[in-house]
């Protein structure tokens, strides 16, 4: 449990939650965190969706429809996402405000079961703050692509200004989990093995390959999670999931997520991928946030689709974790 | 630090049963249901203790609940449960509830009656869970045998809450029972209407005139002991407050058609007074009974020389309005022969305004005729009173009969011959 390494060392452990009236009591997960160090603002996005995950880990107590769903409501089974973005107080990280993120301007009618803007990553580019995720909802047969949402905050309120839908270097169905790199603009990540950079036209929305690094044996995909950031002048690094999908006897789908760092030097060479750890011991966690303050790393993740939380990791820690 | 993070580093520092359950509970308790059901799930998978388990698989179902309209996942919760546990009665009652909530009536019925099979248990978890015990599934029982067209079940079981266990029952289970109680009544028309037929029926006393009685129109024979303590008098007087229809149930009908009383009434349903001027000859008011000038109207309809009213009908809803309405009438001006007085002491929760009446009219000089009268043997619904002065001493001896440890059945009272 890497919580458990990161609190014995000097680390710190934050919940964080959405007041019931906004929530319906249902999942907020795959927060992302990120500072603002020009502006001094430490920014926050959560996931909401109008779902419970359950997931009977030990598989003892299966539901209907086996070890691992969502408790939809039993007359909407889309998977709807909204998005509270916020502000944290840099000392005790409770919210300065957290609000809805209004859509409305670029709303239009979605055609596919998974509606919204999922698992944003902030950014700040050319001095905008963007939140980045996969939207599927615009085609028939739910194609995914990224998205990029420019957002206005004025006050506490919070407002989607513009949206780029950007298209891969070559086609494909889903593309979702491309993490953006903090400290280079209109540049992911779009993969780790082999490590895939790409740069984004805004005027034409489509990606362009930049760099392809060599691809190295690993039993597993190492799949989108944080943003990219610096570990240190040598180094950049983010925190990405693993993925075991299986199926019980039955047939019914379980699935195992795990997290690893890894780590880039500044030519992209991928130096050093730490083994997969578990946040709070939990077989479903995703990592969607990651950023520098101060001395310390702050990096945030949900829980089992339900809960969210944000860990502070102290510099020399994280350092000592992904480089050894 | 905050409860919710001091709890999570415990868990954190020491991810034990005991720590999740905790962080379980307090993401519960500060509305945050879908953390909590992951923490009370996974606190299920890791403990060998079937108890804890059949809790917390009940606080996941609840998790699930409370945001609504899952109900297949919260019942696959709730049957863990009973497939764990089946001797423990909390998964029944609360399966019941979700059925309720959906109206389906049968499972709802069924599952409140195996609850009910099912022994009490006091233990921490019936605790945490504020379960309510067999009173619960007796709700419960009582709700969905109405909705599976057990009526009568239905009341018998909303009286016997009422009566028996009310002290026992929590606030939100006292309104549903007090409720209940009060709509449902006494039962459809042929359980709550006892009426009269000449040749069916005997009559306790046979008052001057009662030959030209065929039948009658009153719920349970308020009109014919009128007639009785008044020895079938012509032209008597009334007034009738909470008069309702002209003819079904109506105490005054046979009084002014057949004996030719005078007499005015009061009832607040518009189209029930219309039906009464379409229909009758002796006028309805429509108003409200608490704000009449009682002196006034009294003046109107009494003797003017004696003050005397034959017959006073007090009946409206409910029990407490009906006794309020009582105290505004001039008692000390004015006297009446015979009192019909509904009391309604089978669906007033308050179980006060009986005996505030009973006090209040002995204290004006009446006395009990005859004391919880019901159509049926449980349902008391009303005591008829006389003036002592006003009723000879023959027909006190035969219409005055009161046990007040005994419900009155109408057809015991009025449809016997005296001395049988």
């Amino acid at each position: 449990m890497l919580c458990k390494t990161i609190l014995e060392n000097g680390g710190q452990l934050y919940p964080l939650t959405l007041d019931f009236a906004k929530t319906n009591g249902t999942g907020i997960f795959n927060p992302s965190v990120y500072y603002d160090e020009q502006e001094d603002r430490l920014y926050l996005n959560i996931r909401h969706c109008q779902v419970t995950l359950y997931h009977t880990e030990a598989s003892y107590f299966e539901s209907f429809w086996g070890p691992l769903h969502y408790c939809h409501p039993e007359n909407d089974m889309t998977l709807t996402t909204t998005n509270y973005f916020g502000e944290l107080d840099t000392k005790t990280f409770g919210y300065k405000f957290i609000s809805k993120v209004d859509t409305s301007k670029l709303d239009v009618k979605p055609i596919w079961s998974f509606v919204g803007l999922e698992d944003c990553r902030i950014v700040k580019w050319n001095d905008k703050i963007y939140i980045s995720g996969v939207r599927r909802d615009t085609t028939t047969n739910g194609e995914g692509r990224i998205e990029l949402s420019e957002l206005e905050i004025k006050g506490s309120e919070v407002k989607e200004i513009a949206r780029n839908r950007l298209q891969p270097p070559n086609h494909s169905y889903c593309e979702k989990n491309w993490m953006p790199i903090a400290d280079k603009e209109w540049h992911y990540v779009k993969w780790c093995n082999p490590t895939e950079v790409v740069s984004v036209d805004l005027e034409t929305n489509k990606a362009k390959t930049e760099f392809t690094g060599k691809q190295f044996w690993y039993p597993r995909d190492f799949r989108g999670g944080s943003q990219v950031i610096r570990l240190n002048d040598d180094y950049r690094f983010c925190c990405v999931h693993t993925v075991n999908l299986f199926s019980s006897e039955q047939g019914r789908k379980n699935a195992i997520y795990r997290h690893c760092f890894i780590v880039w030097d500044n030519d992209w060479n991928l130096v050093k991928h730490t083994s997969e750890f578990s946040f709070l011991d939990a077989k479903i966690e995703f990592c969607a946030g990651m950023t520098k303050y101060k001395d310390d790393f702050l990096l945030t993740f949900g829980f089992q689709d339900n809960s969210s939380y944000l860990v502070k990791i102290p510099q020399d820690l994280m350092e000592k974790i992904c480089l050894g | 630090m905050s409860r919710l993070k001091n709890l999570l580093y415990s868990y954190v520092y020491n991810p034990i049963v005991e720590n999740m359950v905790m962080l379980a509970e307090e993401y519960y308790n500060t509305q945050q249901y879908a953390a909590a059901l992951s923490f009370f799930l996974k606190t299920a998978d890791s403990t060998q203790d079937k108890n804890l388990q059949y809790y917390c698989l009940i606080k996941c179902a609840k998790c699930v609940e409370i945001p609504g309209n899952r109900k297949h996942s919260v019942m696959t919760l709730y049957k863990h449960c009973i497939t764990l546990l089946p001797e423990r009665p909390e998964a029944y009652y609360y399966l019941s509830q979700l059925h309720e909530w959906y109206k389906d009536w049968f499972d709802c019925y069924l599952f409140a009656n195996i609850g009910l099979q099912k022994d009490e248990i006091n233990d921490e978890y019936t605790k945490k869970l504020s379960y309510p015990g067999k009173n619960g599934l007796l709700v419960q029982k009582a709700l969905s045998a109405w909705g599976i067209g057990k009526g009568q079940e239905a009341r018998g079981l909303f009286q016997k809450l009422l009566h028996t266990e009310y002290k026992n029952l929590d606030a939100a289970h006292k309104k549903v029972v007090a409720n209940n109680a009060f709509t449902l009544g006494c039962g459809p028309v042929e359980v709550c209407h006892v009426p009269y037929h000449r040749g069916k029926y005997n009559l306790r006393y046979k008052f001057s005139g009662w030959e030209k009685i065929e039948q009658n129109w009153s719920q349970v024979a308020q009109d014919l002991f009128v007639l009785s303590v008044t020895d079938g008098k012509e032209k008597g007087t009334y007034l009738e407050i909470g008069s309702g229809d002209p003819f079904h149930l109506n105490n005054t009908m046979l009084l002014e058609t057949r004996f030719g009383w005078i007499g005015k009434g009061i009832e607040w349903n518009k189209e029930l007074v219309a039906r009464h001027t379409a229909n009758r000859k002796n006028p309805v008011l429509c108003i409200n009974a608490l704000e009449v000038d009682y002196e006034k109207l009294l003046a109107e309809i009494a003797d003017p020389v004696t003050k005397i009213v034959d017959y006073l009908q007090l009946d409206c809803e409910p029990s407490a309005v009906t006794y309020e309405i009582m105290t505004k009438i001039p008692f000390d001006k004015y006297r009446f022969r015979a009192i019909t007085y509904e009391h309604d002491y089978y669906v007033d929760s308050s179980f006060s305004f009986r005996e505030k009446s009973r006090k209040f009219l002995k204290q004006k000089g009446y006395i009990l005729a005859a004391n919880d009268i019901s159509p049926e043997g449980s349902c008391t619904f009303e005591d008829w009173w006389i003036h002592p002065d006003l009723v000879d001493d023959k027909t006190k001896e035969i219409m005055v009969d009161v046990d007040l440890n005994t419900t009155k059945n109408i057809r015991d009272y009025m449809y016997k011959p005296y001395g049988q």
